[in-house]
């Protein structure tokens, strides 16, 4: 509160003390003018007084001849005297009033106050006077006295009246004009001290006018400077800048980048809620509002609650004139604005962080690229050389095929583009079971991805040109990590790593196990690999790498299509956990068998059915029409799937068709077996020599 | 100031425990460590701190729910929310129940410290 004070004075104090001055000022001249006019009043009195001496001196010399006449002639004198002593002792008691100060009788018979005349020339008038008075009042004494005036006594007081009249006459007039000059000159300096009292009242006036004036032309000034470099901040800042009032509305300033960054027009006034309404999702709006509320509440601790602005990074779209939808991303903050201990408004300031934020996403992808490659390094690290150039060998010779036939479609054009697409398919479907099965994440990954774009050509009514050269970026990409591989590979063969000497069969088993679990993980199921393979160490180099590529397709589609999730196995009174088991025998003679079998839910021809329908590519009718046999052989049709969701490892209907063609390569026949609930078995019997003749049965 | 900590997990109520007696702290007594929000009220009732860190996803009753019941029998009582939640709007939900502020799991000491420090100033 005092400090309120002497803030208050510290601002106004100069018109607050010119202000006081005015008052003294004002009040001085007031005391002066009542002192003074006083005092002319009493002057008033004196010139009066003293003008009623010169009456009485004349009285009192008529009064002594009028005595003096009734005397001689014998008439009564009473009259006369009394008149005579009346006289004298007005002009005796004035006079001495005029010497000594005191009371005199006044004209009206009452006694007024007389002061003492202060003047040199009055006292002397007065001296003068009295040197006339004393023998005056000496010579009438007796005359006054006795009524029986000796005529000696009478003659000498009227011979020195005759003698002193005009004398005493002259003095009294003297005391007039020397009263009245006196109270003239009074008069006078009481017009000096009133105009002196109001020039400096006038000037202090001017000057508190002038420092008013002056003060407001500062703040004036003040404001017009701050109303300028507010404006500046407002025009130059990049942000948008606005102030929010209690009422949730735009202040009236707001800085000119705000419409720019906010993507739309801004009114000085407006609600800011509808317009942030239009801008972000509903759950974001709502939070954003309760935020501002408790801003606009005291209860929080604004440095408390810094963390939780929803939006400190919020995704806006925006559709542009042509109707095309653009997203930024905007940082709002708030900050409170407190007078006087009140909340009265948030300053909101708004940057466009589109930038920023795509930069981070760009480091964050930069940073997982490095991370693929590092991955790509350890895994090739771990991998056995031989394996890992057989299978490079196998990609080059697919990936350039592909290239081929794509190029050759696109410079004759007559050949038939959907065939062509279906072979890159299922190229591209074999590298990635083998990738996955080598663990090699950073192909399958590319290959599941080629996949998907492939599906998306295949499954197109008329299939173009263009469509291949689509395809023919994502080919480009595969290539160019296939080099990127292939040139680590070289790099570490040069360091001299060999491989390490498990036989073929247990690191088939080991590559298998892995494949077994990444699928079962990712599709929450339990699957427990069980082998046999003593046959595959006896196999060719070359037919065993095929049996191993089908061994790794089919057990993809084992754990996708046969095994059932927990719950299911559950249900049917199973363990929980799946089991396929793999085996590799030599029968004799050059001829060998693999089988793969798995306790899933067997093939049930009904379900084929569904799924055949369900598909669109067969009618309810044509169904019905197939046996179950029939129904069954479908599933090594391209484009045949159960799966009921898209992933790396199942749902593109393609798979049983892949296996086929291998078998075929491998000349080996295959032998299918399967119950309800209960088992599907695949026996695939081929010759250690490679031969000619093939087929499926 | 009297100090109620609240958290379903030991390792934070003990750590906030901890920091409570450091020296950067302003003179501080712990008057109860509740692991969810029912006990946390009890004990509130019983010792009327002044300043409660309170979890939000709790058993039995969570940090929301005990945020405005002890607001109700205390409005002058200073609640710091601490927890991992991700979802904004639920902490901000948390504070208008009446906490003040808010401390993201995890926290560095000096957070943890400068917060309780701005809550009481």
């Amino acid at each position: 509160m005092a400090q309120d004070s002497q803030r208050f004075l510290g601002k106004y104090r100069e018109i607050v003390l010119a202000v006081g001055f005015f008052l003294v000022f004002d009040l001085a001249v007031l005391v002066l003018n009542f002192y003074t006019s006083y005092q002319i009043a009493e002057d008033a009195v004196s010139i009066n007084l003293a003008g009623r001496q010169r009456m009485l001196s004349q009285r009192m010399t008529k009064a002594l001849l009028t005595l003096e006449a009734d005397s001689t002639q014998g008439r009564p004198t009473e009259t006369a005297r009394a008149e005579l002593k009346k006289t004298v002792g007005l002009f005796d008691g004035t006079l001495g009033g005029f010497r000594s100060g005191g009371t005199a009788v006044g004209g009206d018979e009452k006694p007024v106050a007389l002061n003492a005349v202060k003047t040199d020339r009055g006292r002397q008038v007065l001296d003068d006077a009295y040197s006339i008075w004393v023998p005056y009042q000496q010579v009438l004494e007796p005359v006054l006295a006795s009524p029986a005036v000796e005529p000696e006594k009478l003659a000498a007081a009227v011979q020195y009246a005759r003698a002193n009249n005009l004398k005493l006459l002259g003095l009294m007039n003297d005391l007039t004009t020397d009263i009245e000059q006196e109270a003239s000159a009074k008069a006078q300096k009481l017009r000096l001290v009133q105009t002196l009292g109001i020039v400096l009242a006038l000037l202090n006036f001017g000057f508190i006018l002038f420092r008013f004036i002056r003060k407001l032309q500062e703040s004036d000034r003040q404001i017009e400077q701050a109303q300028k470099e507010t404006q500046e901040i407002l025009t130059t800042a990049k942000e948008g800048l606005f102030l929010l009032d209690s009422q949730r509305r735009l202040g009236s300033q707001f800085s000119s980048s705000l419409p720019h960054v906010l993507r739309r027009e801004i009114v000085a006034g407006a609600e800011f809620f509808p317009i942030l309404q239009q801008m972000v999702p509903a759950a974001t709006f709502d939070a954003a509002r309760d935020y501002i509320d408790l801003l606009f509440g005291n209860r929080v601790k604004e440095g408390l609650v810094a963390s939780l602005n929803p939006l400190s990074e919020v995704e806006v779209k925006v559709v542009d004139e042509l109707g095309s939808s653009r997203s930024h991303f905007l940082a709002f903050q708030f900050n409170r604005v407190v007078a006087d201990q009140q909340i009265t408004h948030l300053l909101v300031t708004v940057q466009d962080v589109t930038e920023r934020v795509n930069l981070t996403a760009q480091l964050a992808e930069a940073k997982g690229q490095a991370k693929i490659e590092l991955e790509i390094l350890l895994r090739l690290l771990s991998t056995d050389q031989a394996v890992l150039a057989r299978f490079l060998g196998t990609m080059e010779q697919s990936l350039k095929h592909i290239n081929a036939q794509f190029k050759s479609a696109a410079e004759t054009g007559g050949e038939d583009l959907r065939q062509i697409v279906n072979h890159a398919f299922r190229a591209i479907h074999a590298l990635k079971g083998e990738s996955a099965a080598l663990g090699l994440e950073m192909f399958e990954t590319l290959a599941h991805e080629f996949e998907k774009d492939l599906v998306g050509v295949r499954e197109k009514k008329v299939i173009e040109g263009d469509d291949l050269v689509k395809l023919t970026v994502r080919l480009n990409e595969f290539f160019e990590r296939y080099t990127m591989v292939k040139n680590i590979i070289d790099r570490i063969a040069h360091t001299g790593q060999t491989s390490g000497s498990a036989s073929v069969a247990a690191q088939f088993l080991d590559s298998m196990r892995k494949l077994a679990d990444r699928i079962a993980t990712s599709q929450e199921k339990q699957v427990q690999l069980s082998a046999e393979l003593a046959g595959l160490d006896k196999l060719p180099e070359e037919v065993s790498g095929k049996v191993r590529n089908i061994a790794f397709q089919m057990l993809r589609n084992a754990i996708t299509h046969g095994i059932e999730p927990p719950q299911e196995r559950a249900s049917a009174a199973k363990p929980a956990g799946g089991t396929v088991f793999i085996a590799c025998k030599e029968l004799g003679g050059g001829q060998f068998e693999f089988v793969l079998r798995d306790d899933g839910r067997g093939l049930v021809p009904e379900r084929l059915r569904a799924a055949m329908v369900k598909s669109g590519r067969y009618s309810e009718a044509q169904v019905r029409a197939l046996d179950d046999q029939q129904v069954v052989m479908k599933i090594f049709e391209p484009g045949f799937s159960t799966a009921t969701r898209v992933d790396m490892d199942a749902g593109h209907g393609m798979g049983m068709d892949v296996v086929r063609d291998k078998i075929r390569a491998l000349g080996g026949h295959l032998h299918l077996t399967s119950r309800p609930n209960q088992f599907t078995e695949f026996t695939i019997r081929f010759a250690s020599e490679l031969a000619t003749a093939h087929g499926v049965a | 100031m009297k100090l109620l900590i609240v958290d379903d997990s030991n390792i934070i109520r003990s750590r906030i425990a901890r920091l409570a007696g450091d020296s950067r702290m302003p003179p501080c007594q712990i008057v109860g460590l509740a692991k969810n929000g029912s006990e946390a009220l009890g004990l509130f009732t019983q010792s009327k701190p002044d300043v409660v860190t309170m979890d939000l996803t709790m058993p039995e009753m969570d940090g929301i729910q005990c945020i405005e019941a002890i607001v109700a029998l205390d409005p002058n009582v200073l609640i710091l929310v601490v927890s991992a939640l991700s979802d904004k709007a639920t902490a901000i939900r948390a504070l208008m129940k009446g906490a003040q502020g808010f401390l993201y799991k995890p926290f560095t000491d000096e957070q943890l410290i400068g917060a309780l420090k701005e809550l009481v100033a």
